[in-house]
């Protein structure tokens, strides 16, 4: 052993390299572990500005979509409020093809351009079929309101095309006077609001109408925040602010987003990442 | 320095090359983290960029399709027919292509796709439908400033209509309706009369000073946005339902086959033997110089003269079919007035 040591001689560091050593491994450490942290940090708010983002981007773009295809003056605002508002809401278009039966309510719609956001269900929808009355002026053109009894059966339209079936009810007499290729829009009424789910997080929702009651409230997009995650001012044509939705000629709409993670703040406060999206939405198809 | 060396073999032990490994990919694995999320947002900002060009080109092929509307060959589309069109915008590669389709005697359907460079499509579809002009009267002249009839001419609101499709029609009109009573001069009248309709001649102060007679300024401009122009020599054909002369213009004789609108930006003269049914707008005076010359249908003229001929009679037939059936055939498409717009699926 002793021979061993003299030819293999060790020595171990003295009490000054390990203090250096220690002092500078603390400091690189600690310089590791800011960069590391202060990285994470910056990636949690990337992550829920994303999140953010995302929510408020599909919230924005449904209710875009939707305001968009709304006629205020024909009573497609149904109710409206500062932080709600109830629509019918167009999901699908289709063309009649062949003379309308007003006395069943039966009419045949091409389907080479039928065009939906889904298929039709009579417990849900309704449909608004465009009567052109005296073809030469504008003047008695209009919409008629109708329930729908079934839809999807096979038919064919007056030129030997592919059409499927439509049974309206209600005042079907009048279809007498809707005309060939006239526009049938199916439409379902539909609430948009902000709404807490179970955990407490609020969210842009939407219930329809079906079957004779309200369905429950489902999230459409979020999380937002509260209050004032959602804000719509409805505005006339004149530009003064209005409560009367037969009057509504364009909606701002403000929709704002929070983060469901905790962040450190400045000053070591922690809040919620949160930011906003305005627009301003005129819908396409009030009366010219 | 060889004093500090502790392994034999001249290899150094410790954990300062593991711990800079473990920091490097720990940092490398948050920066990737952020690189990818950085390009997803800017992927999704690019996304929506795209769809907006996308829509905007798309609504701008709508608008594009709506005011070029060209009626001469639109309004002949048969139901279920189409007709295709395109363009760009500048900036931004935005496209648009679409189609018009008959929907049926009165209703159209334009769809356009919008897209851009990066692939976004957006379609949307307007439902339109031909709005037609209405003459608010119902005569064959329609005058405001100095009507001369005489030397044989007829002007006749009460004969049934002989022409074309419109054979058989009677509709009881004016025969003259003018600015002013003074305005009208009769003479040389053989018997039967040369002045016939209920009332034969009516007044409408209104007339008074009219740019243009009953249309006014802006029902000139609306069948001036439909109308090919002709040159003075030119023959009216079917070919166009509007035709506009920039300044006097004789009308040959011969006749186009179906009812059509002509608009004259100075006077008209009708020829002997010319034919001519449906609506003319004359902004000067409507002079009938030719024996045998006609109209069927409705005149707006500044003024008219039907004595500087000899001859065959020369004739201006009210003819409310004919009348309506130019204005159809020019008519321009415009959306519905409600829920004409919607995005498609």
């Amino acid at each position: 052993m002793h021979a061993l040591s003299r030819r293999f001689p060790t020595r171990g560091y003295t009490l000054v390299e390990l203090i250096v050593a220690l002092v500078l491994g603390t400091v690189a450490l600690s310089a590791a572990a800011q960069v590391f942290l202060a990285t994470q940090r910056f990636f949690r708010l990337q992550a829920s500005a994303l999140e953010v983002h995302e929510g408020l981007r599909a919230a924005m773009q449904v209710l875009t979509v939707e305001l968009r295809e709304l006629d205020p003056s024909g009573g497609d605002i149904v109710a409206l409020g500062p932080d709600s508002i109830s629509i019918r809401a167009t999901r699908g278009l289709e063309f009649v093809c062949a003379p309308p039966d007003p006395s069943s309510g039966r009419m045949a719609v091409r389907t080479s351009l039928s065009s939906g956001y889904r298929d039709v269900d009579p417990a849900r929808d309704r449909a608004l079929v465009f009567r052109d009355g005296d073809p030469t002026t504008e003047d008695d053109d209009a919409w008629l309101d109708f329930g729908i009894a079934s839809a999807g059966g096979a038919a064919t339209c007056s030129d030997g095309a592919a059409a499927s079936e439509l049974r309206l009810v209600g005042a079907v007499g009048a279809l007498d006077s809707v005309g060939l290729g006239a526009p049938v829009r199916w439409y379902e009424r539909a609430v948009y609001r902000l709404y807490a789910d179970e955990t407490g997080a609020w969210w842009l929702g939407v219930r329809g109408w079906s079957g004779g009651a309200w369905a429950a409230l489902s999230p459409v997009a979020g999380p937002l925040r509260h209050p004032l995650g959602l804000q719509l001012t409805y505005y006339d044509a004149t530009g003064a602010a209005t409560a009367e939705p037969t009057r509504v000629a364009r909606i701002a709409l403000v929709v704002r987003g929070v983060g469901t993670a905790l962040l450190q703040a400045t000053g070591g406060r922690q809040e919620h990442w949160s930011d906003s999206l305005v627009t301003v939405v005129f819908p396409r198809n009030g009366r010219r | 320095m060889s004093g500090l060396v502790t392994d034999p073999h001249g290899r150094e032990r410790g954990i300062a090359l593991a711990a800079a490994v473990f920091a490097l990919v720990a940092l490398a694995a948050l920066v990737a983290g952020l690189w990818f999320a950085a390009l997803q947002e800017y992927r999704v900002g690019a996304n929506v960029v795209g769809d907006r060009r996308a829509f905007d080109a798309a609504e701008a092929g709508l608008e594009a399709a709506l005011a070029g509307w060209h009626a001469g060959a639109m309004n002949r589309l048969g139901v279920n027919d189409s007709s295709a069109f395109s363009g760009s915008l500048s900036g931004g590669g935005a496209r648009y292509a679409g189609v018009v389709q008959r929907l049926g005697p009165w209703l159209f359907l334009l769809r356009s796709t919008g897209s851009d460079a990066t692939g976004s499509r957006r379609t949307l579809a307007v439902a339109a439908r031909l709005a037609p002009l209405r003459l608010g009267v119902e005569a064959a002249l329609v005058a405001s400033g100095p009507v001369r009839i005489g030397a044989g001419a007829l002007v006749d609101a009460l004969a049934a209509d002989t022409g074309g499709s419109c054979a058989g029609a009677v509709r009881t009109a004016a025969g003259v309706v003018l600015g002013n009573a003074s305005d009208l001069v009769i003479s040389e009248c053989p018997a039967g009369g040369c002045l016939r309709g209920d009332p034969a001649w009516t007044v409408d102060p209104a007339l008074r000073n009219a740019s243009v007679p009953l249309l006014g300024a802006a029902g000139w401009a609306s069948l001036l946005a439909a109308a090919d122009t002709i040159r003075p020599g030119g023959v009216l054909t079917p070919a166009s339902p509007v035709w506009f002369a920039p300044g006097d213009f004789s009308l040959p004789a011969g006749a186009p086959a179906v009812p059509v609108v002509l608009l004259v930006q100075g006077s008209l003269v009708v020829e002997s033997g010319a034919q001519l049914a449906g609506l003319v707008v004359v902004r000067g005076k409507l002079i009938v110089r030719g024996a045998g010359g006609s109209v069927r249908g409705t005149v707006l003229a500044g003024g008219a003269d039907f004595s500087a001929f000899a001859g065959a009679r020369a004739a201006l037939v009210s003819s409310h079919c004919s009348v309506e059936k130019a204005l159809e055939a020019a008519a321009l498409a415009r959306p519905l007035r409600e829920r004409s717009w919607t995005a498609l699926y």
